[in-house]
C-alpha cells in the first residue's frame, strides 16, 4: 500500500497530521483557560475557531494545496491561542517555543511554500509580540537585538528545513526516474516471458513429433548409448522417409558393431601380448580410418617391442662386459693400493734415517766446532810460549853481557893485582902481605874470569837452546793453525750436510704426504669402483628384468641371440675387490 | 505532472485561506494582548475631546488611582483597586479599559 502512494496523499496525511496536533493543541487551550480563567476566553475562541476552519477545509478541498496552507495557518494560530491562554504564566515564554517546532512539522507537508507560510507567520507573530507583547516572546524585555537574533534563528531554521524539502523533491524525481526505468524494465521482461511462452509452445508441438519418434529409435539409440549395438530398429513407420532412416539407422549400427568387434579383437590380442592381430575387414570413411590406426598401432607397436628385445640383450651383453672391466679394475686399484702403502711405509723408513744423519751431521759439526775452538786455544798458547822463549833469548842476551862485563872485570881486577903484586914486589916486606892479598885477588880474578867464562858457554847454549825451542814452538803454532783451518773446513762441511739432510728430510715429508694423497685417492677409486660395479650389478640385473618383460610379447619375428653371460662380479669389501675363490681360504 | 496529483488553481487563491486564518488570529493575539487585568494597572480610554482633568477626575470617583499619562491626552494610566472599577469608570465617561502598553502606556511624567 506504501508503494502506492505518491506524494499527494503524503502531503495530505502530513496535513491531517498538523490537524491532528491543532486539535490537541486547542483541547490543551481550552483545559488552561478554563483551568486559569474559570472559562473560555479569547484563546479558546481562537483555538476553537481556526480548527473549525480546518474542518471545513478538510471537507472543502483537503486535495488542493490550500489545505496545506489552511493546516499550517491554524496550527501557528494553535500555539497563538495556547501563548494567550498562558498570558501571566511563566512558562509562558517557554509555550513560546512551540512556533518553531510548529515550524518544524510543515515540513512533514513536503511543499516549499507551506515551510515559507509557516515561517512568515511566525515571523509575523514574533513581530506584533514582540512590538505590543514583548514579555510574552523575549523574557526580561525585548529589543532589535533579541529580535534580530530570533529573525536568524527562524530563518535559519526555515532554510534548514527548505533544503531538506528540496533534497527530498530531488530523491523522489530520481525514484521516479528509476521506477519509470523498472517499469520499462518490466515490459520488456514481459515481453520477454510472452517470447519465452511462444518458444515453449512450439517446443511442445515439438516434443509431440519428438515423442513418435522415440517410440521406434528410443530402445536402439539408448542401447547403443550403453555401447550395445546389436539392436535394430524395426519399427514401420507411417512415413516413408522415417523407414529409410531406420535402414540407415541399422546400417550405421551394423557397421559399428562389426568395426568396434573388430577393434576389440584386436585391442584384446594386444592386452594378452598378442601383436599378431590385424583388422582385416573392409571399411570405409572413419572406420577404414579406425582400421589403418589400429593396425598402425600394433605395427608401430610390435616394432617397438622386437626393437627393445634386441637392446634388452645388447644392453646385457653391454652390461656384463662392463661389469667385467670394472672387477679387472678393481683389482688393479686393489694392487696399486697395496703398492702405495708399501711405497709410503719405504719412504717414512728413508725419511727417518735422513732425520737420523741430519741430527748426527749437526753432532758432528758441533764436535768440530768445539775441535776449532780448542785449535784457536792451542795457537793463542803457542803464540803465548813463543814470547817467552823470546823474553828467555833477550835475557840470556843480557846475562851474557853481564858475565862479558864480569869477564871484562875479572881481567882488569887481574891487571889489577898483577901491578899490585909487582908494586909489592917492589916494595919489599912492607909488601909481602900486599903481595899476597895481590895474590889472592888475582887467583879471584882468574876463578872469576873462568866462572864467567863457564858462565857464558852455558848461557850461549841455552840461548841456543831457546832459539831453537822458539823454532819448535813457531813450527807448532803454524801446525796449529793449519790444524784450526782444517777444522773450520770440517765444520763448514757437516754443516752443508746437515742442511742438505734437513732439506731430504723435507723432500721426503713431502713424498710421504703425496704418497698418503695418492693412497687416499686410491681408495675413493676403489670405493668409486666398488659402487659402479653395484650399479652395473643393478643396471644387469634391470637389464635382464626388461628382458623377460619384453618376452612376453610375440611379435611373429625370430627370438633374440641370448647374450653371453658376463663374468661374475668381484665381491669388495671396503676399498679391496676380493675374488670369489678367495672365500675358500 | 505526474497521475494523482489533482489539478493546481492560481497560487494566490490557494493562500487565501491561510491568509483569513492568519488575520483572524492576529487580530484575537491583538486583542489578547491589550485585555485589560480586571483589577491593576491599566490604561483608561476616553473620548477625545475629554480633557485630561476631566479623565483623571473620573479615574478617581470611579475608585481608581493614577498611575501616570500616556502619549494621548484622553487616555489615562490608572490603579484598579477592584474588580468593579472598570464598569465603575465606563459610568463616568470612559469608553473602554486595556492594557497599559503601547500607546496606552505611561510616559513618567507623573511619577
Amino acid at each position: 500500500m506504501t508503494q502506492k502512494m505518491n506524494l499527494e496523499q503524503f502531503r495530505l496525511q502530513a496535513a491531517i497530521g498538523l490537524g491532528a496536533m491543532s486539535a490537541v493543541l486547542a483541547a490543551a487551550a481550552v483545559t488552561i483557560d478554563i483551568t486559569r480563567w474559570g472559562g473560555l476566553g479569547l484563546g479558546s475562541a481562537l483555538a476553537l475557531a481556526t480548527l473549525a476552519a480546518l474542518a471545513m477545509g478538510l471537507v472543502q478541498f483537503r486535495r488542493q494545496p490550500a489545505f496545506r496552507y489552511l493546516a499550517v495557518s491554524v496550527l501557528m494560530a494553535q500555539v497563538m491561542a495556547v501563548l494567550i491562554t498562558m498570558r501571566e504564566h511563566p512558562q509562558q515564554i517557554d509555550v513560546h517555543m512551540a512556533f518553531f517546532a510548529a515550524l518544524a512539522m510543515c515540513a512533514l507537508l513536503y511543499d516549499i511554500k507551506a515551510i515559507l507560510v509557516g515561517a512568515a507567520l511566525v515571523a509575523v507573530h514574533h513581530l506584533g509580540l514582540g512590538l505590543f507583547w514583548s514579555e510574552m516572546v523575549f523574557y526580561g524585555g525585548g529589543g532589535l537585538g533579541r529580535v534580530v537574533l530570533h529573525a536568524v534563528i527562524l530563518v535559519a531554521e526555515a532554510l534548514a528545513l527548505v533544503w531538506m524539502t528540496r533534497n527530498t523533491e530531488i530523491l523522489l524525481q530520481v525514484a521516479n526516474l528509476k521506477s519509470d526505468e523498472a517499469e520499462a524494465e518490466a515490459e520488456i521482461a514481459h515481453r520477454h516471458a510472452q517470447t519465452v511462452k511462444e518458444s515453449l509452445e512450439a517446443s511442445q508441438t515439438r516434443a509431440a513429433l519428438m515423442q513418435s519418434l522415440q517410440s521406434g529409435f528410443g530402445d536402439v539409440v539408448e542401447a547403443a548409448v550403453d555401447g550395445d549395438f546389436s539392436h535394430r530398429v524395426t519399427a514401420d513407420f507411417p512415413d516413408e522417409d522415417l523407414n529409410r532412416l531406420a535402414n540407415s539407422v541399422n546400417l550405421l549400427l551394423g557397421t559399428v558393431e562389426r568395426g568396434i568387434a573388430e577393434t576389440g579383437g584386436v585391442l584384446t590380442a594386444l592386452a594378452a601380448t598378442d601383436l599378431t592381430q590385424r583388422m582385416e575387414g573392409d571399411y570405409r570413411g572413419a572406420f577404414a580410418k579406425l582400421k589403418s590406426d589400429t593396425n598402425s598401432v600394433v605395427d608401430t607397436l610390435s616394432g617397438l617391442v622386437t626393437r627393445l628385445q634386441d637392446t634388452s640383450g645388447s644392453l646385457k651383453t653391454a652390461t656384463g662386459e662392463i661389469l667385467s672391466g670394472a672387477n679387472d679394475l678393481s683389482e688393479r686399484t686393489t694392487k696399486q693400493a697395496a703398492t702405495i702403502e708399501e711405497t709410503a711405509a719405504s719412504i717414512e723408513q728413508l725419511s727417518n734415517a735422513v732425520l737420523d744423519n741430519a741430527r748426527r751431521a749437526e753432532t758432528a759439526s758441533s764436535k768440530a766446532l768445539a775441535v776449532s775452538t780448542t785449535a784457536t786455544e792451542g795457537g793463542d798458547v803457542m803464540n803465548r810460549a813463543n814470547a817467552a822463549m823470546a823474553a828467555i833469548e833477550a835475557s840470556s842476551a843480557k846475562i851474557s853481557n853481564i858475565i862479558g862485563l864480569i869477564d871484562d872485570i875479572a881481567f882488569q881486577t887481574n891487571l889489577l893485582a898483577l901491578n899490585a903484586s909487582v908494586e909489592a914486589a917492589r916494595a919489599g916486606d912492607a909488601g909481602k902481605g900486599f903481595a899476597v892479598v895481590a895474590v889472592e885477588v888475582r887467583r879471584l880474578a882468574q876463578s872469576a874470569a873462568g866462572a864467567s867464562a863457564e858462565v857464558k858457554q852455558l848461557i850461549e847454549a841455552s840461548a841456543d837452546e831457546v832459539r831453537g825451542g822458539s823454532r819448535l814452538v813457531a813450527q807448532a803454532a803454524e801446525k796449529l793453525l793449519d790444524i784450526l783451518a782444517r777444522a773450520q773446513e770440517s765444520s763448514s762441511l757437516i754443516d752443508s750436510i746437515a742442511q742438505a739432510n734437513k732439506q731430504q728430510s723435507s723432500a721426503l715429508q713431502e713424498v710421504t704426504a703425496a704418497v698418503r694423497q695418492m693412497d687416499e685417492m686410491t681408495q675413493h677409486n676403489a670405493a668409486l669402483v666398488e659402487e659402479t660395479n653395484a650399479a652395473i650389478e643393478q643396471t644387469e640385473a634391470q637389464a635382464a628384468e626388461l628382458d623377460h618383460i619384453v618376452e612376453v610379447f610375440r611379435t611373429g619375428a625370430p627370438a633374440p641371440v641370448q647374450a653371453t653371460p658376463p663374468r661374475p662380479a668381484l665381491r669388495t669389501v671396503g676399498n679391496i675387490a676380493v675374488a670369489p675363490e678367495w672365500n675358500e681360504f | 505532472m505526474r497521475p494523482g496529483e489533482p489539478r493546481r488553481e492560481s497560487q494566490p487563491v490557494q493562500l487565501l485561506p491561510a491568509a483569513v486564518v492568519a488575520l483572524f488570529t492576529l487580530i484575537i493575539a491583538i486583542a489578547a494582548v491589550h485585555t485589560p487585568p480586571e483589577e491593576g494597572e491599566m490604561g483608561v480610554v476616553f473620548a477625545p475631546w475629554t480633557s485630561q482633568s476631566e479623565a483623571m477626575g473620573a479615574v478617581v470617583a470611579a475608585g481608581g488611582r493614577i498611575v501616570d499619562s500616556s502619549r494621548l491626552g484622553n487616555v489615562v494610566v490608572a490603579y484598579g483597586l477592584d474588580e468593579g472599577f472598570d464598569e465603575r469608570v465606563r459610568e463616568r465617561g470612559a469608553w473602554f479599559t486595556m492594557a497599559a502598553i503601547g500607546l496606552c502606556a505611561g510616559m513618567g511624567s507623573l511619577s
